[in-house]
């Protein structure tokens, strides 16, 4: 086990600013088609949905007409202290590259799902099957991402492939990898969300617009008290959606001005 | 009954014991191996020396950095067809290359010697200090106009010379080693290499 | 040494002790471990060259423009545009899912032929081709007998289609429904336009401007824009609708209103907003649109017909009243089946702020010139009422066509009581172009499948919605169609010519690039580095010189802000005062049918991709029934609780689903969502859910005769 605990130079993270995602799902879609997720035929039964990037629907539980709701995109969350990399008994998961990402070897995992029933955000996801691609559709599969038997673990990897491909880009033209600049680096998420509701860089680095946004007193992380320390932060004027990243106390404030 | 001899008994338990041992270990790493390997040609023979020396080319003109900083890796149709769109002589290879395969919009099918699983992610970018025959990752292909075949294991249909991870993870310890900031003091971990 | 047993054993003894001096022990655990993760049913990865296709996404009328991602020229990936002012680099979860598309089960492979079990036999091109001339011919001369009904609303195809029909005898070319019918009994030329990104208040009364309304991705950039994060916004936007859809969610307030009763809140602004004293001097029936409203549309009536209270109307009008720059974006909440009333009272405020033509407000578009001799004028069939007419012919009043020829449509599945369009189509030969075995090609005598739009030219002029003109081509992302499909601009100009009928065309890359020269006829520019609503702020962009064919057909993107011809003003009291809606309650169907429709269900003609599903959460759908959404309040009143069995029925159908409690919906509504309950297509969205088009309900609206149904009403009660 290596030291997850260790300083990383680079931490790459995300702000996703809940007052502008408007839940329409076009990251999940991106996500899959990304990263050669198998297109399901009945996706209704969420224990059997792989959805790396899952977005769920936020309710201020008042009745109508008071009624707000929000919408929380839910990707890994590549926590700085992750609940899932102790656990897991191959080593199939670990945090020791620079950047921060909790990596994933899908064929190293055993497919125990320690690390599934470890991670407080639900965002690792079991093969149950073997994905099934309908005739003709396999070859619509990306060449970043590998294709996943039944028995693996998988999760997101904040499209881990692009990282590497900057870096080969720097080297091909001369710069430096390890220095990429802010928009070298995108995973498809952030990319292709219609209203610019994700914001990524690096949280280590003061020029790259995450770092000022994630000490934002409106920037919050799910569920704070567990000490996995995130590297993605959620970003809400509205104190009500603040009041969700964990479970509150009446009397508690949370964030704001 | 009759009483054994002391020297014979114990020459009679060495030797065949030697004989199984010699046999075991000439199973095991002469028929084993042979058994194994299933020995396969390149569908074309391409004569790279001929190519370099004869023809004046160079080795990016077909394994090159593309600009999103991919590498190329084997020579499709269309680059060969720079040249080869028709056959420029009567070599029997050459006119197959362009009757089999381009007009026929079939991309010949190459064979990798170096040939990595889907969840290996290998930049050459990357190592593009190293130089390609004598790193020990590649044979030396440019330097003769014949193409060793490719030694194919039967059970997993990897090629043998097919790099292991620990040859990986060894190169990238001693470099680390040597530059420690290279890697920032993580010289093999797996998100580097696999996808 | 002795062969005996002991010899034997020892033999074997030493074979062991030799094998562990060799590498096969650990090489064969090793292979059989590789052999374990290589599964040859899990495909492989195919490497090579990765590449971009800049082209324009057809699968719905917004327009945008997408990158497709190919790896040796195969698409893998469909991505946003950065260079396309309709897409800005983003994307919604149709267009994303649009590479997908190309191998799914419910492709249609090639020309099909009815039998007379029902099913549907391969024939070849030349065969289809030569039945469709011979369908044609025979309906030659007589007047009508040839109808045409697409749903490409923004593509030059349907100039080709008029032309054709034309040329037959024909006039029947008609669209699906959308907001262009009812926008153009407003503005009779041209089309109305919505400057949002120099807005700095945007007010919808109806359109689902963030999911399915208009240039969707557009929109939501606009939007986006408007809101950074970490910063100040610089546009408010608000939400007068039935429910909390994607935009109500969004917007910055939402006020619950029933479909339909949108004009009534607008003209209560209006009250307002003329007591504070705004006129509009350029509009000539001023005086009879303020006599009107102060008479009628008084505070108390206002809440007697949609439920907000004075005090927020007042509110609202004041929070108009302090912006700079208003925009008020009127439309149905499906962007279908509206009202004249509810359109024009809402586009009238944007008079009252004096905002026509100007950054911020309402633009009038030209429509961009047609190239096709013979075609029809496009305002003349935006303007036909495609579901009036299928009414009238099922209820007899009409003469049956010979002869439907259905284009990028579905509408067996996706028109109001499809029983009755089912009515319409019966007997008649039914052609379909369709790419996708839908409702429709089920039905259908003759299959002539165009390809995808990866797979053919097209082209997207203005889409509604959008707050300038624009043209971009739709090209071609791959050399060979997958499947053996024709574009049907060349099915059309091949029929066209078989029948004798001269459209001046060879091929349909002709046709656009003849449309391309065309566009030199208005004062436009090619989009690079200043976009549109930037241009009509005053930054300087240099105009189109010569033909931008080469660079048009390489992706670019062609624009134009200019004015087209002076337009007069009106505020539409007559109109309003024609159409209004009466003022009763309907016990027969106390509850008011809230549809949603969403891209993430797909589009009017593609129905719900595969990798759309998963966006489908647990309390959409399960397993195949799907749920329908309704507040406390309301479930209530009708002895309802969550997870309900429940029945809607409507004057001309039912539907079957589940109840889930959504305090977001309005009172008294029950919102359910459109592009379920498909019978066709494959296992990936058949039989999920049911088909609400089947509960919508069309009456024609009093003055304009318009048919509309999104104002339906329902029963409500356990199943």
């Amino acid at each position: 086990m290596v030291l997850y605990l260790k300083e990383f130079k680079v931490k790459w993270g995300m702000v996703i600013d809940l007052d502008r995602c408007t839940g329409c799902g076009a990251c999940m879609v991106a996500c899959q088609a990304e990263n050669n997720l198998a297109p399901p035929v009945d996706a209704s039964n969420k224990r059997y949905s792989m959805t790396w990037m899952l977005v769920y629907q936020l309710s201020n539980k008042q009745p109508y007409p008071n009624h707000d709701v929000a919408y929380m995109p839910r990707p890994c969350l590549q926590c700085g202290k992750p609940n899932c990399v102790p656990v897991c008994p191959v080593i199939a998961t670990d945090k020791n590259q620079e950047g921060g990402i909790v990596s994933m070897v899908n064929a190293r995992c055993i497919g125990c799902r320690y690390c599934q029933a470890a991670c407080p955000y639900h965002a690792r996801y079991f093969n149950w099957h073997d994905p099934v691609w309908p005739e003709g559709m396999e070859k619509t599969l990306t060449q970043d991402v590998s294709t996943r038997p039944r028995g693996v673990v998988e999760k997101c990897l904040y499209c881990h492939h692009r990282f590497m491909y900057a870096r080969d880009k720097a080297r091909i033209e001369g710069r430096d990898p390890n220095a990429l600049a802010e928009d070298d680096y995108i995973p498809a998420c952030v990319e292709m969300c219609p209203t610019n509701a994700i914001t990524f860089g690096d949280l280590a680095n003061p020029e790259h617009k995450v770092h000022k946004l994630s000490k934002s007193p409106y920037a919050f992380r799910l569920l704070e008290r567990l000490n996995t320390d995130p590297q993605l932060y959620y970003y809400s004027q509205r104190e009500w959606v603040r009041r969700q990243g964990d479970n509150f106390l009446e009397h508690e404030t949370v964030g704001g001005v | 009954m009759e009483e054994k001899k002391g020297g014979s008994s114990a020459g009679g338990v060495f030797l065949p014991f030697l004989l199984g041992f010699v046999a075991a270990l000439a199973f095991g790493w002469w028929g084993v191996p042979h058994l194994l390997y299933s020995k396969k040609t390149q569908p074309l023979l391409f004569t790279h020396q001929n190519h370099i020396e004869l023809y004046g080319m160079q080795c990016e003109d077909c394994h090159f950095f593309r600009r999103d900083g991919s590498f190329s890796g084997l020579p499709d149709n269309a680059k060969c067809a720079e040249c080869h769109s028709f056959p420029l002589g009567d070599h029997p290879e050459e006119i197959r290359f362009v009757e089999e395969f381009y007009e026929k919009g079939v991309e010949v099918p190459w064979l990798v010697y170096q040939y990595q699983p889907d969840n290996v992610f290998f930049s050459h970018a990357a190592h593009q200090e190293f130089d390609c025959t004598t790193a020990g990752c590649h044979p030396d292909v440019g330097s003769s106009n014949e193409m060793p075949p490719l030694f194919q294991n039967r059970i997993t249909g990897y090629s043998r010379d097919t790099m292991k991870m620990k040859t990986c993870e060894r190169c990238h310890a001693e470099v680390a080693a040597k530059e420690p900031e290279r890697f920032f003091g993580a010289p093999n971990a797996c998100q580097i290499c696999h996808k | 040494m002795a062969l005996n047993r002991r010899s034997f054993l020892t033999f074997a003894a030493g074979g062991v002790a030799g094998t562990l001096f060799t590498p096969v022990i650990w090489k064969s655990i090793d292979d059989t471990a590789i052999w374990t993760q290589n599964w040859p049913w899990i495909p492989r990865l195919e490497y090579g060259a990765q590449a971009y296709a800049a082209t324009t996404c057809k699968l719905c009328p917004a327009g945008c423009g997408l990158n497709i991602r190919t790896v040796s020229g195969r698409p893998v990936a469909a991505e946003g545009r950065t260079d396309h002012p309709l897409s800005q680099g983003g994307i919604c979860p149709l267009g994303s899912a649009a590479v997908q598309l190309l191998y799914l089960p419910a492709r249609i492979k090639g020309p099909m032929q009815k039998q007379a079990d029902g099913t549907h036999q391969p024939i070849s091109w030349d065969e289809a081709e030569a039945l469709l001339k011979e369908k044609l011919a025979e309906q030659r001369g007589k007047e009508d007998a040839v109808v045409c009904v697409s749903g490409d609303e923004n593509g030059t195809i349907n100039e080709l289609f008029s032309a054709l029909l034309g040329g037959l005898g024909s006039e029947a070319c008609y669209q699906m429904p959308g907001e262009r019918q009812v926008a153009s009994r407003v503005l009779r030329q041209g089309s109305i336009g919505y400057d949002l990104e120099n807005a700095d208040f945007v007010l919808a009364f109806g359109p689902d401007l963030l999911d399915s309304w208009g240039t969707i991705v557009r929109n939501k950039k606009a939007f986006g824009a408007a809101h950074p994060i970490g910063e100040e916004a610089s546009a408010k936007y608000v939400y007068v609708g039935p429910m909390q859809n994607i935009t109500g969610g969004a917007a910055d307030q939402w006020i619950a209103v029933a479909p339909g009763m949108e004009g009534v809140l607008a003209l209560g602004i209006a009250y307002h907003l003329l007591q504070a004293g705004l006129t509009a001097p350029q509009a000539h029936d001023f005086v009879s649109y303020r006599n009107q409203v102060i008479n009628r549309y008084t505070p108390d009536f206002v809440e007697r017909l949609t439920g907000v209270t004075p005090d927020q109307v007042a509110k609202l009008a004041e929070m108009l009243r302090n912006a700079d720059r208003p925009l008020i974006v009127p439309g149905s909440s499906i962007a279908q089946g509206g009202g004249v009333f509810g359109f024009a009272a809402a586009l009238s405020l944007n008079l009252l702020f004096n905002n026509v033509n100007v950054p911020g407000g309402i633009q009038v578009l030209p429509d961009l010139p047609t190239v096709v001799p013979g075609a029809q004028d496009t305002a003349l069939i935006r303007a036909r009422d495609f579901v009036a007419y299928i009414q009238s012919v099922a209820e007899g009043r009409t003469e049956k066509p010979g002869l439907y020829m259905v284009y990028e449509a579905n509408p067996l599945f996706a028109l109001p009581q499809p029983e009755v369009t089912a009515l319409a189509f019966e007997g008649s030969y039914l052609v379909s172009f369709s790419t996708f075995y839908d409702e429709t090609a089920a039905q259908a005598d003759l299959l002539l499948p165009t390809p995808t739009f990866m797979e053919r030219f097209d082209d997207v002029q203005t889409p509604y919605g959008s707050g300038f003109a624009s043209y971009s081509l739709t090209r071609p992302v791959i050399r060979q169609p997958i499947f053996d499909t024709k574009p049907t601009g060349e099915v059309v100009l091949g029929v066209a010519k078989a029948l004798d009928i001269d459209l001046g065309f060879t091929s349909f890359d002709k046709v656009l690039e003849a449309k391309v020269s065309a566009l030199a006829e208005l004062e436009g520019f090619l989009v690079e580095s200043v976009q549109p609503w930037e241009a009509r702020t005053g930054e300087s962009v240099s105009a189109v010189s010569g033909n931008p064919w080469r660079t048009i057909s390489r992706g670019a993107v062609w624009a134009s802000i200019a004015e087209p011809f002076p337009t007069e003003m009106l505020l539409g009291s007559t109109i309003i005062s024609q159409t209004a809606p009466p003022d009763s309650e309907d016990w027969a169907f106390p509850v008011s049918l809230v549809s949603m429709d969403s891209r993430t269900y797909g589009s009017r003609h593609i129905a719900i991709p595969p990798f759309c599903l998963p966006l489908l959460h647990e309390q959409e759908i399960q397993g195949d029934v799907f749920y329908v959404w309704m507040n406390s309040a309301t479930a209530r009143s009708y002895g309802l609780q969550a997870e309900d069995k429940v029945q809607l029925t409507g004057p001309s159908g039912s539907c079957l689903a589940r109840v889930r409690i959504f305090e977001g919906v309005g009172r008294n509504m029950v919102a359910a969502p459109l592009g379920f309950g498909h019978t066709a297509w494959d296992k990936f969205s058949r039989n999920k859910g049911d088909n609400i088009y089947k509960v919508l309900t069309v009456r024609r609206e009093p003055g304009s005769n318009l048919a509309v149904w999104a104002d339906s009403r329902v029963r409500i009660a356990k199943a």
